[in-house]
Parts: C-alpha cells; sequence; structure tokens
C-alpha cells in the first residue's frame, strides 16, 4: 500500500498520539507552567503563591496529560493488534511494519514511558526541572522508539534511533545547573553522533551492496562481499553502542549516573528494548542468511559484555553506576539469546531464543524501573539517593520499601520465584537447545558474580543498623512513586510465577516475524 | 565521466577524515564538526550507490540524512553551552568529573 490512505494513518496511531501528545505537553506548558515563571521575571506583580500554585498544578497536569496520551496510543495498539497481524502488514511504501512482534515491543516501551510520567508526578518539581521540556522529550523520544521498532527499511531505523538519542541526550541535561549532567550528556552526545555516523557508513555500504535499503530486500547473496562485510560489520558497530555493548559501553555509566533517575531508568528501559527490537528485525529479516560466517562477533560481544559488566559492578559505591554496569551485565545476557538465534536452521531454531528475548526485555523493564523508582523516592532536596552506603538499616525504618527493592534485586539476581529467573533460564535455555553451551555458562558464571553486588544493598538494609534518624524522611509527593513501586513489583512477581501467558504472546509475535 | 571507484574513495577518506578528528582531537567544537564530515561521506556513499543503481531511494534517504544532521548539530551546540557556562572551557579533556 503506496497511498495515505486510512489504513495507512491507522497503522502508526499509536506513534501520531505520542507526538500529538508532546505537542500538548509543550503547549500546555506555555499557558499554565510558564505563567509563573514569566510573573517572576517581570518583578514588581509577582505574587510567590501564584508561581507556586502555579508550578503545583502543572506539576499534577502535564504527566497526567502524557499519560492520557500513552493510555490512547494503548488503544489504538490494541486495536492493531486484533486488526492484523497476518504476517505483518506494510505501509507507507513499506517503510513501516504492523505486525504483533513490533506491538509487544511498543507495548513494553509505552509502558516505560507510562511508568516514567507516573513516578516524576512529585519528583520532577523536587529536581527542579522545566516541566514542559521533560514531558514533551520523554514524549517524542517514545515516539522515535515506536517508530524505531516498526521501522522496515534503513531510513525509518535511522531516524528513529536518531530521534530517540537526540531526545535522550537533551533529557540527560535535563537537571543543567548541576554541572555533571551537562557534563555526561555532552559525553554521550559525542560518542552517540559517532556511532550514528558509523551506523550510517554502514548502511551506506549495506545498500551498495544488495542494492536496496528495504529489510526484507536486503537477504539477496551479496555481490560484493568486501562491500557487504563492511556494512555489516558498521552497522552492528553501530547498534553495539545503543545497546551499550562492550566495549561501547563508556557512556552508560557516565549518562545513567548524572541524569535524574526516572531518566536513567527510562533510557535504560525504552532505548534498550527499542535498540534490541530494530536489531532483531533487522538481524532477521535480512542478515540472518550469511550469520554463519560471522556469528562469532556477537559471540564476542556477549561474552565480553556479561563478564566486563558484572566485574566493573562489583566495585561501584553509587548505586545508579552500580546499575548502570548492571544494565550493561544485562545487554550481555540478551545477546547471549541474540547468538543462540545465529548459524541454526532458519525459523526452526528462532523461537525459542527470541520469544525469550522479548520475555527478558519485559521483565528487565520492570524490575529496572523499579529499583530506580526507590533511588527516587528517598532522595531529598535536588538529590537522588545514590550512596550504596546509606542503604543500611533501611528495612527497620521503612519496611515495605525495603522488602520493593528486595524484589528488585532478587529479580536482577535472577532468584527464583522472581521475573528475573524465568527470563535468564528462557534465555539460557534456548542457548543450550541451539548448541551455544559455553555461551551459557559464561552466562550462568556472570549471574552468580552479579549475585554478590545485588544481595550486598539486601543485607545492608536487613542486617546493618541506620546511620542517622531521618535520613529516609523524604519531602516530596509520593503516590505516584508508590504505584510505580507497586506495579513493577506486583508484575516481577507475576512474570515469575505465571511467565506463560506473556510467553504465548511472545511466541505467537515471534511466529510471525520468521 | 562519472567513475564510482574514486567516489568511494573520496567517500571513505572523508570519513577517515572526521573519524580522526573526533578520536585525536581535543575542542569539542571541532569534534563536532568531525561528526558532520563524517555524515557527509556516508551521504557521499549513498549518492554513489545510488547513481550505479539508478535508484532515487537513496536520494530521498540522503534528504532525511541532512535533516537529521542539523537536528543534532542544535542539540549538540546546545549541550555545549551548558558545558561551557560550567566549565568556562571546550576543551574535552576539562570532562573529567565522572570516571570509571
Amino acid at each position: 500500500m503506496n497511498g495515505f490512505d486510512f489504513a495507512s494513518i491507522m497503522a502508526i496511531s499509536p506513534e501520531i498520539a505520542l507526538l500529538l501528545t508532546a505537542i500538548a505537553v509543550i503547549t500546555a506548558d506555555i499557558c499554565i507552567g510558564k505563567a509563573g515563571r514569566k510573573c517572576c521575571t517581570a518583578g514588581a506583580a509577582c505574587k510567590p503563591e501564584e508561581t507556586a500554585s502555579s508550578t503545583e498544578i502543572s506539576s499534577i497536569v502535564m504527566p497526567f496529560i502524557c499519560m492520557t496520551g500513552i493510555a490512547i496510543s494503548w488503544y489504538f495498539m490494541y486495536n492493531l493488534w486484533n486488526l492484523h497481524a497476518v504476517n505483518g502488514a506494510k505501509y507507507f511504501s513499506n517503510a513501516i511494519v504492523v505486525d504483533k512482534f513490533g506491538l509487544i515491543a511498543g507495548f513494553v516501551v509505552t509502558v516505560a514511558a507510562f511508568l516514567t510520567a507516573l513516578s516524576s508526578t512529585g519528583y520532577a518539581k523536587r529536581m527542579k526541572i522545566d516541566f514542559g521540556e521533560y514531558y514533551g522529550l520523554i514524549m517524542l523520544a517514545s515516539a522515535g522508539m515506536m517508530f524505531l521498532i516498526k521501522g522496515n527499511n534503513l531510513i525509518m531505523l535511522f531516524l528513529g534511533i536518531e530521534l530517540t538519542s537526540l531526545s535522550v541526550y537533551a533529557l540527560t541535561a535535563i537537571s543543567k545547573h548541576r554541572e555533571e549532567s551537562t557534563e555526561a550528556a555532552m559525553k554521550y552526545f559525542i560518542l552517540g553522533a559517532f556511532s550514528s555516523a558509523i551506523l550510517l557508513f554502514g548502511m551506506a555500504f549495506m545498500y551498495g551492496a544488495t542494492g536496496s535499503i528495504e529489510f526484507g530486500q536486503m537477504n539477496a547473496v551479496p555481490t560484493n562481499r568486501f562491500l557487504y562485510f563492511i556494512g555489516i560489520g558498521m552497522m552492528l558497530l553501530g547498534l553495539a553502542f545503543k545497546i551499550g555493548a562492550v566495549p561501547f559501553h563508556m557512556w552508560a555509566p557516565d549518562a545513567y549516573q548524572a541524569a535524574p533517575s526516572a531518566i536513567s531508568s527510562f533510557m535504560a528501559v525504552g532505548v534498550k528494548t527499542a535498540s534490541f527490537a530494530a536489531l532483531l528485525r533487522l538481524l532477521f529479516t535480512s542478515l540472518i542468511h550469511t550469520s554463519h560466517m560471522w556469528y562469532q562477533v556477537p559471540w564476542m560481544l556477549a561474552v565480553l559484555t556479561v563478564l566486563l559488566g558484572n566485574l566493573t559492578a562489583i566495585s561501584q559505591t553509587n548505586i545508579k553506576r552500580m546499575l548502570a554496569y548492571s544494565s550493561i551485565a544485562h545487554t550481555g545476557y540478551i545477546l547471549i539469546g541474540v547468538t543462540a538465534c545465529m548459524g541454526v536452521g532458519y525459523s526452526t531454531g528462532l523461537t525459542a531464543p527470541m520469544s525469550s528475548i522479548l520475555f527478558y526485555l519485559a521483565v528487565y523493564a520492570l524490575m529496572n524501573i523499579g529499583a530506580f523508582a526507590i533511588t527516587m523516592h528517598l532522595g531529598r532536596e535536588d538529590k537522588d539517593f545514590d550512596e550504596i552506603s546509606g542503604y543500611a538499616g533501611l528495612a527497620h525504618k521503612k519496611p515495605l520499601l525495603a522488602l520493593a527493592m528486595a524484589i528488585f534485586m532478587f529479580s536482577l539476581a535472577g532468584i527464583p520465584p522472581m521475573g528475573g529467573f524465568m527470563a535468564k533460564f528462557y534465555i539460557f535455555r534456548s542457548a543450550i537447545q541451539n548448541g551455544y553451551i559455553w555461551l551459557a555458562i559464561i552466562g550462568i558464571i556472570g549471574s552468580i558474580i552479579s549475585v554478590y553486588y545485588y544481595l550486598r544493598i539486601v543485607v545492608l538494609m536487613y542486617m546493618k543498623p541506620a546511620q542517622t534518624e531521618e535520613q529516609f524522611e523524604s519531602d516530596q509527593s509520593q503516590w505516584g512513586l508508590h504505584f510505580t513501586l507497586f506495579a513493577t513489583a506486583a508484575g516481577l512477581l507475576i512474570l515469575g510465577l505465571l511467565p506463560g501467558d506473556f510467553v504465548q504472546y511472545a511466541i505467537v509475535a515471534v511466529k510471525e516475524l520468521l | 565521466m562519472f567513475n564510482p571507484t574514486n567516489c568511494l574513495i573520496l567517500s571513505i577518506l572523508l570519513f577517515a577524515i572526521g573519524a580522526y578528528g573526533v578520536i585525536a582531537k581535543r575542542n569539542i567544537l571541532i569534534m563536532l564538526m568531525s561528526v558532520e564530515i563524517m555524515l557527509n561521506a556516508a551521504n557521499l556513499a549513498f549518492l554513489t550507490f545510488a547513481r550505479l543503481y539508478n535508484d532515487p531511494t537513496a536520494h530521498v534517504f540522503v534528504l532525511m540524512n541532512m535533516a537529521v544532521a542539523a537536528a543534532e548539530v542544535a542539540v549538540g551546540l546546545a549541550l555545549l553551552i551548558c558545558v561551557f557556562r560550567h566549565k568556562k572551557s571546550v576543551d574535552s579533556t576539562k570532562l573529567n568529573l565522572l570516571k570509571w
């Protein structure tokens, strides 16, 4: 279908909803948010109470607009799920594909955006963040991720990556009065732009080797091997940067530590889910038929990422930086799943690893958002609660909060009955089934190492006394965070105890992609 | 005369110059400009292949890339101004607050 008919518009209706929400948020910011600030700069007419009440209103209204927009986009996604999804209908001259795989990944991304907006209700005000830019950029980034997931040619892949990354660079520096935030954003930007350029150059060579930029069309046998392998290598390098695989991970710890926690979790979850979905789509529509020649590259990346991520996380004293290294390690586990798909027969051995990757991404989203939400919950003034030693004695003062944190840590470490255990179990099982025994063993070694630094926090919370009396008292409205923590913890338990339903959906979705 | 090999060699050279600039230079402004050179090297490669295959698709891609490059430089300069306000410098070695 080439024209701009109704069906084409409906195919991208979730993205349109997100983009319109971004515009609505920015407009609302001009109408209510800026009124307070303008009144202050004008001087004489300023009443402090008016400014305060205006901030109060917009701190509730803006996330509410975002959540409404995301709910609308869920409705559209639900419609698409019921309507389509017979082998992925393609729209806009095959630039956009709508299939169940993309809808599941898109759902994970929008859930992450929803929880970010929800948990920012009190948080953004406490951190003195400008609401309009903050929520607008979150919406733009999620729209970019959705396009990235749905893209069916290299143009959409590149545009999706750029829309996502540019929004996230700006979000990293959103509290621009903090020196380390701007510094981390600058580093992230330089490395990100560099890797985008490499990715684009790889795309150009890929186009040169295969004569097409469409995902389904690039799997002709390459006429020119030199161009083809340079193309694949550079594209993998660019994408490895976006998912944060070692040795292209150096931006992640800085950016996660210096960004506000809400943004760190959104970055970790959203960007990773969308990039992995795009990577999987690219691999399994276009590159898989030559993968027996280069599967060693993702193999090496997976091993390095699992080991280095876990080993470096041990020595961290800042919990956000530790979570950043742990998210690098989790990238490694997912890469084990990606590697497990390679070199096996087309479509026979692929269902298990690919559906387990989708499951892993969903579980990872919940546990990561939850863990970062704890640092937001306990933070005071314009800081996050990020010193690991500060967690000593939390269980005696705030037992429920400590219980939630323990659930997230157990899940990240992969201890049953949490979702993290089932996710790792599926990934490693699929690796063993497809003959990558050593990869599974290295993954298991990595997760054994990781138990140490996750459980250290649990031990601190439950077995050490608190340092001071009132260090866990926070000064923000908490209902959004409470709901986020409850939803993520409950979701982890449900996915851990009853993973069957989601896995069934994932298998259906993946079968369609193949 | 259109010679695709020469065009490709030129684009690879441009890409190498850009990559050298990002890796070796310490001035963030020069790093930004080098990234732009890398993007344009990719554009040149796209156009070479488009000419070779007589295929308009890549021309569309190049137009999109130009828009992306403009947006990227806007965000990059905005971040650079933020950094400059704190550090009073555009030297990348001054970005040393966060490590390990």
